[in-house]
C-alpha cells in the first residue's frame, strides 16, 4: 500500500470563542487542500463531541457543502479520542483499495461552547455511561485510579513523574498552534491546584478547541517533501481499565506495535520522532514502557536524563504532546500526524537534524482502542 | 435516564453483574460474551458486597449535577470474588482510604433529576475498620 | 368505647432486627451559637444524614441487617414508617422492596408523625397473625426537618429501625405479647402538603399531646394484659428530647435504669418515626432471654402506640454480620453547621 501525506493544515488550539466546529474545520481544511493542489474524492470526518457540544449530527455533508465539495463520499467517524487516527487508517485503507485518488481527513472538536461541568462530562463520554458517567467519575478521576496504580506497582512518586509535564511545556514554547507557549517548573506544577489526587492540574491534558486535516493520496502534488505511511496498524481492548487481568499491561499498543513494526519493516531503534497519547504522565510512562523506549518502571527518569529532549536520539512530543500543545480529541491524532510529517520534511517550529521515522500513537480512553501510524521520509 | 435506570435498577442496588454459564468467569458489569471463553452462555450474578481498596483517588471536579458532592472520593475494589469495580467512597476519613483497606457497599443516593425530577439509588462503598 | 388490647390469634416473633444511625453528628452548641450567641439544645449532638442519605437509604441498610439476622426471605410485607418521604407521589416500600430483591409482597409507605413505626409493627402483627403472611419488615425511618432557628432544629434528625416480624419461633429475638393504639386530633404538630418545615406549638406539645396519648396507652396496655412497671425489665418511650420519657416514666411508675438502653435522644436527637423503634433495637443489643419490653410511641397529631415484648433464645445468636447499635452509633463524626447546611440541602 502507498499512501503519502499531500496536505497538511491546523488551527491554533485555544479558545475560539468566535468560531463554530464548522468554522474550525473549514479553516484547517482549506489550508490542507491548498497544501496538496488537488480536489479531495471523500471526506472523512472524525469527531466525538459534536452530538452533544454543539447539538449538531450530519457534520461531514454540512462541512463538504460549505467547502464547495458536491458528488463526492463524504461520512463522520467516531471512535472517542481515537477518532482522528482511526479516520486516517480507515482513509489510508480506502485509498489503497477503492481506486481513490485522494481523500481529505478532518479532525475537529470544539469544547469551549460547553460549561465547566458539561466539558468535564464530555471527556468521559467514552467511557460506560451506565457505570462510570452515572457515578459521577470523570475521566481525571480514571486517570488519577491508573495513575496510583502505577506509583504503586514501581514506587515512583507523582511529583517524580510531573518531569514529563515539564517536558511537554519545554516542547511547545516555539510552536505557534500549540494552546501553551510557556515553561513551567516542576516546583510549580508540583503546587498547582489538584484535580483528582494524585493530578494536579498542570499534569492533566487541558480544554481547547483545535482543527487539524490532512490529505492523503497516492501521489504527491505538494510543494514538500514526499512523507509515506509505512505502516497503519489498530487493535482493540476492553472499555474499561480495571476489568483488565493485568491493570498496567496496554494489551492494544502492545499488539499494535508489533503490527507497526512488522507492516513498516523498521525496528524500534530506528525511530527518531515520537507521538504518543501523553493525556497524563503515569499514562505517558507506561506507553514508553509498554513500547519499550523505556525499561518498567524508569520512563520518568528518563526524561530527567534527557533521552527524550528535542535533541536526542529519540524526540517526545516535540511539539509539547496533549499536555501542552493541547488535546481537542478528535483532532489530537491528526495533530501529531501533522508534527511528524512537518518534521520530516524540514518545515516545523524546532529545526531537529537527523530525523527520517517518526512514530503516532492515538487512543481512546486508556488503551481501550489504539490507533498506531509509522511514517517516514521517501528514499 | 429514567427509564435505562429502571432497567438496571437490580445492578445498582444489589451489584448484580455476569457469571459465564461455560467457564464460571465472573464480572461486573454485565457482559454478553464471555472475555474470557467467548461463551453467549450467560447469566446474572450477585456480586460480593465486600472487597478492598487497590486505588483511589479524591476527585475536585463535578459533572452536572455532583456539584455539592465535591471533593468526591473514589476507589477502584477488588471485591471478594477478584472481580474490579469503580465506586464513590463514602463516610469514610482520608486517612483510612489507602491500599488494601477493607471495603463493604452500602445503597446511596447517586444523583436526582433537579428537584421534580426521579432520584437515582445504587451503591456507594465505605471503608470498613477491623 | 374503649380500643381494645390487640393480641393476634396465632402468635407472632420478632426474629430480626436492625438500627442505622448516619456516622455525622451537629453539635448543638453549634445552632445554639447561631441563633442564640451560645448555650446549647436539650440534646448534646444530634445524627444527620449525609447529602446522599435520604428515608430511602437509611431504610435499606436497617433492612438489610434485620433481614440478614432473621434469615428470613418469604417477607410478604414491607411497611415504611415515616414523614420524610422523599418523593410525595410514589411509595420509598417498592425502592426498598427492589434493593431487598424481594417482590411477592405487600408494601406501603405509613405516615404518623412520630408513630409511623410502630403503626407499622402493629399492621404487620395482624396480617402475620391471622396468617394471610408468614413474615413482614416493619420500618420507622427519618431525615427529620426542623427550620433553621426553630426549636426543633436542636433535635431533628435522622436514623432508620427495621423489625422482621414472623409466625415461625426458631430464631425468635422476642415475642409480641399484646399492643393497643391510643389517638384524638390534637394539633400539636403538623407539616402541611408541600411545605418544607413542620410547624408546631410549642408547650402544647407536652401535657395535652405527648403526656396524655403516652400514659393512655401504656395504662390500656397494662390493665388489659394485667401487668405492672415492675414486670418489665425495660421500657421505651417516644423521646422528643431527652426529658419527656424520663418525666412520663416517673408518673407511669418506671425507673431510670428502666429506660436507660433505650435513651437516645441525648446523643442522636429525635430521628421522628425511627426514635422509639431505635429505642428498642438499642435495648434488644443488652436485653438476655426472659426480659419483658415495653416499648411505647407517640405521633403528634396525636396518638400512641405500645407494645408489651418478650425476649426469647434467638437474641443469644444475632448473626455472624451483626453490628451492635452502640458500635454504629459510636462510629461517628463532628461536623459544623455549614456542613449541615450543604448536606441537608438548605443551602440553594
Amino acid at each position: 500500500m502507498q499512501t503519502k501525506i499531500s496536505g497538511t493544515g491546523l488551527t491554533k488550539i485555544t479558545d475560539h470563542w468566535s468560531k463554530s466546529i464548522v468554522d474550525l474545520a473549514i479553516d484547517s481544511a482549506r489550508q490542507a487542500i491548498s497544501e496538496s493542489n488537488t480536489s479531495p474524492d471523500m471526506i472523512i470526518f472524525a469527531n466525538t463531541l459534536s452530538s452533544y457540544s454543539s447539538s449538531q449530527e450530519n457534520l461531514s455533508t454540512i462541512i463538504s457543502e460549505e467547502l464547495g465539495l458536491s458528488d463526492i463520499t463524504t461520512f463522520k467517524l467516531e471512535s472517542s479520542s481515537c477518532s482522528g487516527a482511526m479516520a486516517v487508517n480507515i482513509g489510508h485503507k480506502l485509498l489503497n483499495s477503492d481506486n481513490l485518488e485522494s481523500v481529505l481527513i478532518i479532525g475537529a472538536e470544539k469544547m469551549t461552547d460547553l460549561s465547566p461541568a458539561e466539558t468535564i462530562k464530555a471527556t468521559a463520554l467514552g467511557e460506560s455511561y451506565e457505570y462510570t458517567q452515572f457515578f459521577g467519575i470523570t475521566m481525571n478521576s480514571l486517570y488519577a485510579l491508573f495513575s496510583r496504580l502505577y506509583m504503586e506497582k514501581y514506587d515512583v512518586t507523582s511529583e517524580e513523574l510531573s518531569q514529563f509535564s515539564v517536558l511537554s511545556h519545554k516542547h511547545s514554547v516555539t510552536c505557534k498552534h500549540a494552546q501553551f507557549n510557556r515553561e513551567f517548573s516542576l516546583d510549580s506544577i508540583n503546587k498547582s491546584a489538584t484535580i483528582s489526587s494524585p493530578l494536579r492540574m498542570l499534569n492533566c491534558s487541558p480544554i481547547g478547541d483545535g482543527s487539524a486535516s490532512l490529505v492523503l493520496s497516492k501521489t504527491n502534488n505538494s510543494n514538500f517533501d514526499d512523507v509515506n505511511i509505512l505502516s497503519s496498524t489498530s487493535s482493540n481492548s476492553s472499555t474499561s481499565f480495571f476489568s483488565r487481568e493485568d491493570l498496567l499491561k496496554f494489551y492494544s499498543t502492545t499488539s499494535c506495535l508489533n503490527k507497526s513494526l512488522a507492516e513498516s519493516k523498521i525496528k524500534l531503534e530506528d525511530i527518531d520522532l515520537l507521538e504518543i497519547h501523553d493525556v497524563v504522565p503515569a499514562i505517558t510512562a507506561n506507553i514508553l514502557e509498554t513500547m519499550g523506549f523505556s525499561k518498567p518502571g524508569n520512563a520518568s527518569s528518563d526524561v530527567l536524563s534527557g533521552r527524550y529532549d528535542l535533541n536526542s536520539k529519540v524526540t517526545l512530543s516535540s511539539s509539547g504532546g496533549l499536555k501542552a500543545r493541547g488535546n481537542p480529541l478528535s483532532a489530537t491524532g491528526i495533530y501529531q500526524i501533522i508534527e511528524v510529517t512537518r518534521q520530516l520534511q524540514n518545515r516545523s517550529h524546532a529545526d531537529l537534524e537527523n530525523k527520517n521515522i517518526g512514530l503516532c500513537h492515538n487512543m481512546s480512553g486508556i488503551d481501550s482502542n489504539t490507533v498506531v501510524h509509522v511514517l517516514g521520509v521517501a528514499n | 435516564m429514567s427509564v435505562s435506570y429502571w432497567r438496571l435498577r437490580d445492578r445498582y442496588y444489589r451489584i448484580i453483574g455476569s457469571i459465564c454459564d461455560s467457564c464460571n468467569y465472573e464480572s461486573f458489569p454485565k457482559f454478553n460474551t464471555c472475555p474470557k471463553c467467548k461463551s453467549h452462555d450467560i447469566s446474572d450474578k450477585e456480586m460480593p458486597h465486600t472487597g478492598k481498596i487497590i486505588s483511589y483517588t479524591l476527585s475536585y471536579e463535578s459533572m452536572p449535577g455532583f456539584e455539592h458532592e465535591l471533593p468526591m472520593s473514589i476507589g477502584l475494589i477488588k471485591l471478594d470474588n477478584g472481580v474490579n469495580i469503580v465506586s464513590q467512597l463514602v463516610d469514610s476519613e482520608a486517612e483510612d482510604i489507602k491500599i488494601n483497606a477493607n471495603v463493604k457497599s452500602v445503597f446511596r443516593k447517586i444523583n436526582a433529576d433537579g428537584n421534580s425530577g426521579q432520584i437515582y439509588y445504587g451503591y456507594k462503598f465505605k471503608v470498613i475498620n477491623a | 368505647m374503649i380500643i381494645p388490647t390487640m393480641k393476634s390469634s396465632t402468635p407472632v416473633y420478632i426474629s430480626g432486627y436492625g438500627g442505622y444511625v448516619p456516622k455525622l453528628r451537629l453539635p448543638t452548641s453549634d445552632i445554639a451559637k447561631l441563633w442564640k450567641g451560645s448555650g446549647s439544645g436539650p440534646n448534646k449532638t444530634k445524627s444527620v444524614a449525609n447529602i446522599d442519605e435520604d428515608t430511602t437509604t437509611m431504610a435499606v441498610e436497617s433492612a438489610r441487617n434485620a433481614l440478614s439476622m432473621s434469615g428470613l426471605c418469604d417477607i410478604g410485607a414491607i411497611f415504611v414508617g415515616t414523614e420524610s418521604k422523599p418523593y410525595a407521589v410514589k411509595p420509598t416500600s417498592t425502592i426498598v422492596a427492589q434493593a431487598l430483591g424481594v417482590h411477592n409482597t405487600l408494601a406501603a409507605d405509613f405516615e404518623f408523625a412520630c408513630k409511623a413505626g410502630t403503626e407499622a409493627m402493629q399492621v404487620i402483627t395482624g396480617l402475620v397473625g391471622s396468617g394471610m403472611i408468614s413474615s413482614g419488615i416493619a420500618l420507622g425511618v427519618d431525615t427529620a426537618q426542623g427550620r433553621p432557628g426553630d426549636n426543633l432544629e436542636y433535635t431533628a434528625s435522622s436514623a432508620a429501625a427495621a423489625f422482621v416480624l414472623t409466625n415461625n419461633s426458631k430464631r425468635s429475638v422476642a415475642k409480641i405479647e399484646a399492643s393497643t393504639s391510643y389517638v384524638t386530633d390534637t394539633s400539636d404538630f403538623w407539616r402541611r402538603q408541600t411545605e418544607s418545615f413542620p410547624r408546631h406549638l410549642s408547650r402544647f406539645t407536652g401535657e395535652p399531646a405527648y403526656f396524655h396519648h403516652v400514659e393512655s396507652s401504656v395504662k390500656q396496655l397494662l390493665s388489659e394484659i394485667n401487668l405492672k412497671p415492675s414486670d418489665f425489665k425495660y421500657a421505651v418511650f417516644h423521646q422528643p428530647n431527652p426529658k419527656f420519657p424520663i418525666q412520663v416514666a416517673k408518673r407511669l411508675g418506671f425507673t431510670t435504669e428502666q429506660i436507660q438502653p433505650g435513651l437516645l435522644n441525648p446523643i442522636i436527637g429525635n430521628p421522628y418515626s425511627a426514635s422509639s423503634p431505635l429505642g428498642l433495637v438499642s435495648t434488644f443489643d443488652v436485653a438476655k432471654p426472659g426480659d419483658r419490653i415495653l416499648l411505647t410511641s407517640f405521633g403528634s397529631g396525636a396518638g400512641s402506640d405500645s407494645f408489651s415484648l418478650l425476649v426469647e433464645d434467638g437474641i443469644l445468636d444475632k448473626g455472624p454480620n451483626y453490628t451492635p447499635l452502640t458500635d454504629i452509633i459510636n462510629n461517628n463524626k463532628e461536623i459544623d453547621y455549614a456542613t449541615y447546611t450543604k448536606l441537608r440541602g438548605i443551602l440553594k
